[in-house]
């Protein structure tokens, strides 16, 4: 006897087979001897009780569950809660190999249902872009022209950095647009200097500054001016296409 | 190249029928494949409620499985058209697994399906008789409690008879995969039918 004598049999049993492989006893209780390790199972399967019971149990179970009717058999005589046969539309739903055929199906409507909603947004950027650019276009040509007003000297508007414009009689200059009026404030500080004094480069470099800022204007109503034409044109597609067929 | 399907056509009368009809389904006849669907929709379905012992959950595979086939029709390589019908509802069942096991719901009722219990025998003896429809009631509610995988590999392996090397083709993983999932599957079961392993052994 292998246990001590104070000690449960049963326990003692249990202790011992917790340390055997029950996946080696239900292999060999589905596959026999055909178990690369057929013999370790069947020592296992005399030497310790609770293999033997594991394995007789799990011969139990396998030959209830091939016991059990196949699929085919069953289908002899119970009918399936639904029946699957496929409608018209389904069918043509899952056409096979027509994917290119589905897709030019609904491209029109597709395109129908972007049209409005991408020439609505593609307008608004358009107007949006046409007042900004137009606002600063002015902005940059006014720029361009005060030189001219004011002993050819200036500061670029869009570089505060650059210091101070020359002439005070900017003051009463074209203040309406925001480059304007911020032009305004920089020749309220500038008003201290002395019209005479020499110009720092800093403020000469800004004139080519002004005319790449123009053109960036210009470039801005360009394409905001294409964006509206192509917006309204998708709006218009898309109405006319969401207007009823005759004959649908 | 030999035409696999000439070589079948004359084996068997189903087989050559099946051909018949999956050849003018895939010619555009609703009709044909139809009559396909009437043929198997009964065996599918009691194939994949073992593997999905939910009811409503089973039908909508199946229906996915019939889905898939009229697809993919065009993919048939010729051979027998219930394995291959056979196949997709089988991955279908298992499309349906996974996708309850990412959203669980409840467990899978236990005596929804009917199809385990064995159909009486008007000449066997009724004590016997209802042991045995006790015993496919407590297997039923047992293999609805074990995991899916092990529960596919159990019904494809143990009711279906496929051999491991099909059952790991069909389920897409390595034989030893298939053999552990059904040695731990038929170990889960015991530990779930410990209490009643009485009526297993008598």
């Amino acid at each position: 006897m292998e246990t001590a004598g104070h000690e449960d049999p049963a326990l003692a049993i249990a202790a011992r087979h917790a340390l055997h492989d029950e996946e080696l006893i239900a292999e060999f209780a589905t596959d026999g001897d055909a178990v690369e390790d057929a013999e370790r199972a069947r020592s296992l399967i005399e030497r310790c009780v609770a293999c033997r019971d594991l394995h007789a149990d799990l011969v139990a179970i396998g030959g209830m569950l091939q016991a059990v009717e196949k699929a085919e058999t069953v289908a002899a005589t119970q009918t399936a809660p639904r029946d699957f046969r496929l409608s018209i539309e389904t069918a043509n739903r899952l056409r096979p190999g027509s994917a290119v055929l589905r897709l030019r199906d609904r491209l029109p409507a597709a395109i129908a249902s972007l049209s409005r909603p991408v020439g609505m947004s593609m307008a608004s950027l358009g107007v949006v872009g046409l007042l900004l650019g137009t606002l600063t276009l002015g902005g940059f040509a006014s720029l361009g022209s005060a030189p001219e007003d004011n002993g050819g000297v200036t500061a670029a508007g869009s570089t505060p950095a650059a210091g101070a414009t020359a002439g005070p009689g900017e003051v009463t200059g074209p203040a309406a647009t925001p480059l304007g009026s911020m032009r305004l404030s920089f020749d309220a500080q500038a008003t201290a200097a002395p019209a005479t004094a020499p110009l720092p480069p800093a403020v000469t470099e800004g004139v080519p500054m002004v005319r790449g800022g123009s053109t960036l204007s210009a470039l801005i109503v360009a394409g905001s001016a294409i964006l509206l034409i192509g917006g309204v044109a998708l709006l218009t597609l898309g109405s006319r296409r969401r207007e009823p067929v005759p004959g649908r | 190249m030999e035409d696999l399907r000439a070589t079948t056509v004359s084996d068997d009368p189903v087989q050559r029928r099946d051909l018949m009809l999956l050849e003018r389904a895939r010619e555009g006849d609703l009709t044909a494949f139809n009559d396909l669907v009437v043929c198997y929709q009964d065996m599918l379905f009691a194939l994949v409620v073992r593997m999905v012992p939910d009811r409503d959950q089973a039908s909508d595979a199946v229906q996915e499985a019939f889905f898939s086939a009229y697809r993919n029709m065009g993919s048939f390589r010729g051979g027998s058209v219930k394995s291959w019908l056979s196949r997709i509802a089988i991955n279908a069942a298992m499309d349906t697994q996974r996708l309850r096991k990412r959203r669980p719901s409840e467990p899978y009722p236990e005596l929804e399906d009917e199809t385990w219990q064995p159909p009486a025998d008007a000449s066997a003896d009724p004590v016997t008789t209802s042991l045995t429809s006790e015993r496919h009631r407590v297997l039923n509610a047992a293999l609805a409690k074990i995991t899916d995988d092990q529960r596919t590999a159990i019904v494809l392996y143990d009711v279906e008879g496929y051999d491991y090397a099909e059952i790991a083709g069909m389920t897409g993983v390595s034989v030893g995969t298939v053999k552990s999932r059904i040695h731990r599957g038929r170990l889960s079961l015991r530990s779930l039918l410990i209490d009643r392993m009485d009526i297993f052994r008598g």
